[in-house]
């Protein structure tokens, strides 16, 4: 569903070139659950970004059903977010005055749901998610595991068929971290496509299709299991 | 449909930003309620004011004074000739002394003070006083005759039928003190030292305290509603001009006429001191008004006493609009400094929101719609501080009015339209402040935002 052509991002400061992608050849197939691994600063997070069409390529294509991304008009890059994508981050980015429910609601605002079946969907998949008690609660008068599961209900609430996760058990304890990847397991098993960048090499992810390694902004190591 | 999500959304925040969105608004406020305080007053001013000054006569007045002496003619007084010949002019419906004076009036066994005034009995040929309620008016100049009024009466609280016939003793108040207070004071106007001033006012009063004053006993013959003028007003007690010119009485109730005696350097020896012209039409106005002062008099003209308090009421009325104006550009100037600091504090949430896909013109109009809420709030407030201030400024003006004896005037008027009309204007000025940290959210960029913090 997405394939990445000799994708660059550099970064100019000052005099001097950050390349935080150097040339990466990525295919993902429809479907699939890509784990993305590799030291800080390997370029992880930017090669997210430009997946979401947060950022633009300095060069090279990210061909998608919606064409290549960094050619798309702002306005349809936001498009190819409201509708195709979910993300989830490691510090959850939740709106700290809205509520679990208002949150996870204004998820599906800009892919032009009504306002009745959003709410509908978003306590369906709070109460999936086993926060049927927590849907009036503030994030901050919730757990990292709860913040983080209001945040997965945020992304997927609107059926995206794109799952964008950057170091999401990365502020969790173990058995929160345990149940997200459960959470994204189930998702895969309904055939949503997957890419979670993680560090957390303890991580039960046996179930991923694929892992690549990211070295100085390449794509250095690359294992299937089938 | 997303318009009314973000109409949510930022009466959210402002809830939720209560003392910054309660200042932020105050500044719209201070600024639409001077300006609704302004247009009402204008309008009140174009509406109201001119319609009743109409309506009671004022463009249709003429108060004619004495000439001037100058260096080879004589002053012209206002005598039986000159009655003929203003009366005479074409588009004058009636000319008549504005002769005036304050009686202590005794009727049966109670005496009463009223305003007298003397009139021509042709006065009734030219026009009607009013409305006879009851009898006729006087027959002659020289009749022992007077026309009472029905307010006179309705403080007494006697039926108009039910005093025709009945004898009236008029004796002329004297008006030493407020000869002395007056005079001394346009004397000190004109000036006079103050001392020096005062020691010719204690003469006059010497002067006129020592002349005396007859009594007058008249019939009652009529009772009549009398009208109102501008700047005077017909006598509470009419009696024929011949009648009343054995009895010594000025009033000094007008200072116009006080002034015009002074202009004189004499009393009511050279004539009346005020007559009061009445036109058939206004269109005659300055017409008349030139011919009046070709014949030799001098002639204050009420129209451009209202010119002059127009253009005063429009100073006022533009000083108040231009601290209003002022007001809303402070205002504006808060409102950006509130989005900006608001956008600058919920970076990471425009970050998340784009991430979510909202457009750039999602985030300008998220952040327009959160201005102009302000100014929604402020205009609204402005429009009932400025309705409060207007109303309360005319129901001052209006017991002073009423204390007056003056017809009662709504100086404020405010068409509805008005008041929407500002709501708008404060909206607009908001959502024009906004528009600067709008465009501003909308070029944030998410990566940055996303950002751990
Ligand atoms: N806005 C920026 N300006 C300059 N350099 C940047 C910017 N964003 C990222 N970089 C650099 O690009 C490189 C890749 O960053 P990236 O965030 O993609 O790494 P990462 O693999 O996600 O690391 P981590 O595991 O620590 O999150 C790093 O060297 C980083 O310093
Ligand atoms: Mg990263």
């Amino acid at each position: 569903m997405l394939r990445t052509h000799q994708l660059r991002r550099v970064y100019r400061l000052g005099g001097a070139e950050i390349r935080a992608l150097d040339g990466v050849d990525l295919e993902i197939r429809d479907g699939e659950y890509l784990r993305v691994i590799g030291s800080s600063g390997s370029g992880k997070s930017t090669l997210l970004n430009l997946l979401a069409g947060l950022d633009r390529p300095t060069e090279g294509r990210i061909e998608t059903p919606a064409g290549d991304l960094g050619r798309l008009s702002r306005k349809e890059l936001a498009a190819w977010r409201s509708r195709q994508i979910g993300m989830v981050f490691q510090t959850f980015n939740l709106i700290p005055h809205r509520t679990a429910l208002q949150n996870v609601e204004l998820g599906m605002l800009f892919a032009g749901l009504e306002r009745r079946e959003r709410i509908r969907r978003a306590t369906e998949m709070l109460e999936q998610l086993g926060l049927a008690g927590r849907l009036n609660h503030r994030p901050a008068d919730l757990s990292g595991g709860e913040q983080q599961r209001v945040a997965l209900a945020r992304a997927m609430a609107k059926g995206p068929r794109l799952l964008l996760a950057d170091e999401p058990t990365g502020n969790l304890d173990r058995e929160n971290a345990e149940a997200t990847a459960g959470f994204l397991r189930e998702m895969s098993g309904r055939g949503v496509t997957i890419v979670l960048v993680t560090h957390d090499a303890g991580l039960a992810t046996d179930d991923v299709h694929r892992t690549v390694r990211m070295d100085y902004g390449r794509i250095v190591d690359e294992e299937e299991r089938a | 449909m997303i318009f009314v999500e973000f109409l949510r959304i930022a009466f959210e925040n402002l809830r939720r930003m209560k003392l910054r969105t309660a200042l932020t608004s105050a500044g719209v406020m201070v600024g639409i309620g001077a300006l609704v305080a302004m247009l009402s007053f204008g309008f009140g001013i174009q509406r109201n004011v001119s319609a009743q000054f109409e309506e009671i006569g004022l463009f249709r007045t003429i108060q004619v004074l004495p000439g001037k002496a100058t260096g080879d003619s004589a002053a012209t007084p206002l005598d039986e000739l000159a009655l003929q010949r203003i009366g005479a002019l074409d588009g004058v419906a009636l000319v008549y002394p504005q002769e005036t004076f304050d009686g202590n009036v005794t009727w049966r066994d109670s005496t009463r003070q009223a305003v007298v005034q003397a009139l021509p009995a042709s006065f009734v040929e030219q026009r009607s006083v009013g409305e006879m309620v009851a009898g006729r008016f006087f027959a002659s100049d020289s009749a022992r005759e007077a026309v009472v009024s029905r307010a006179w009466l309705r403080e007494l609280d006697v039926e108009p039928d039910s005093i025709l016939g009945d004898t009236l003793t008029i004796r002329a108040a004297t008006a030493g003190g407020l000869i002395k207070a007056l005079g001394g004071r346009v004397l000190e106007n004109r000036g006079m030292d103050s001392e020096a001033a005062e020691g010719l006012a204690s003469l006059g009063e010497w002067l006129l305290g020592g002349s005396g004053s007859g009594a007058l006993r008249l019939v009652v013959v009529g009772v009549a509603e009398v009208e109102w003028g501008f700047g005077f007003r017909l006598g509470e007690i009419l009696v024929p001009t011949k009648t009343v010119e054995g009895i010594d009485a000025l009033s000094f109730g007008d200072p116009l006429e006080l002034m015009a005696m002074l202009d004189e350097g004499g009393g009511a020896s050279s004539g009346w001191s005020v007559l009061i012209v009445t036109l058939e039409s206004e269109r005659d106005y300055t017409r008349v008004e030139e011919r009046i002062e070709e014949l030799g008099y001098s002639t204050f003209s009420f129209l451009d006493r209202f010119d002059e308090m127009r253009k005063g009421f429009l100073v006022f009325d533009f000083f108040i609009g231009a601290i209003g104006l002022i007001a809303l550009l402070v205002a504006a100037l808060g409102i950006v400094n509130t989005m900006v600091m608001s956008i600058i504090e919920r970076t990471r949430e425009i970050g998340i929101l784009k991430s979510l896909g909202a457009e750039e013109g999602h985030l300008r109009l998220l952040f327009l719609v959160e201005s102009g809420a302000i100014g929604l709030i402020g205009s609204l407030a402005g429009l009932l501080l400025g309705w409060g201030v207007s109303r309360g400024i005319s129901t001052i003006i209006q017991y002073y009015m009423k204390r007056e004896g003056a017809p009662v005037i709504d100086l404020f008027d405010l068409p509805v339209w008005t008041a929407f009309a500002a709501i708008g204007f404060g909206i607009l000025v908001s959502v024009l402040a906004g528009l600067y940290p709008s465009s501003r959210a909308a070029r944030v960029d998410p990566v940055q935002a996303l950002r751990h913090d």
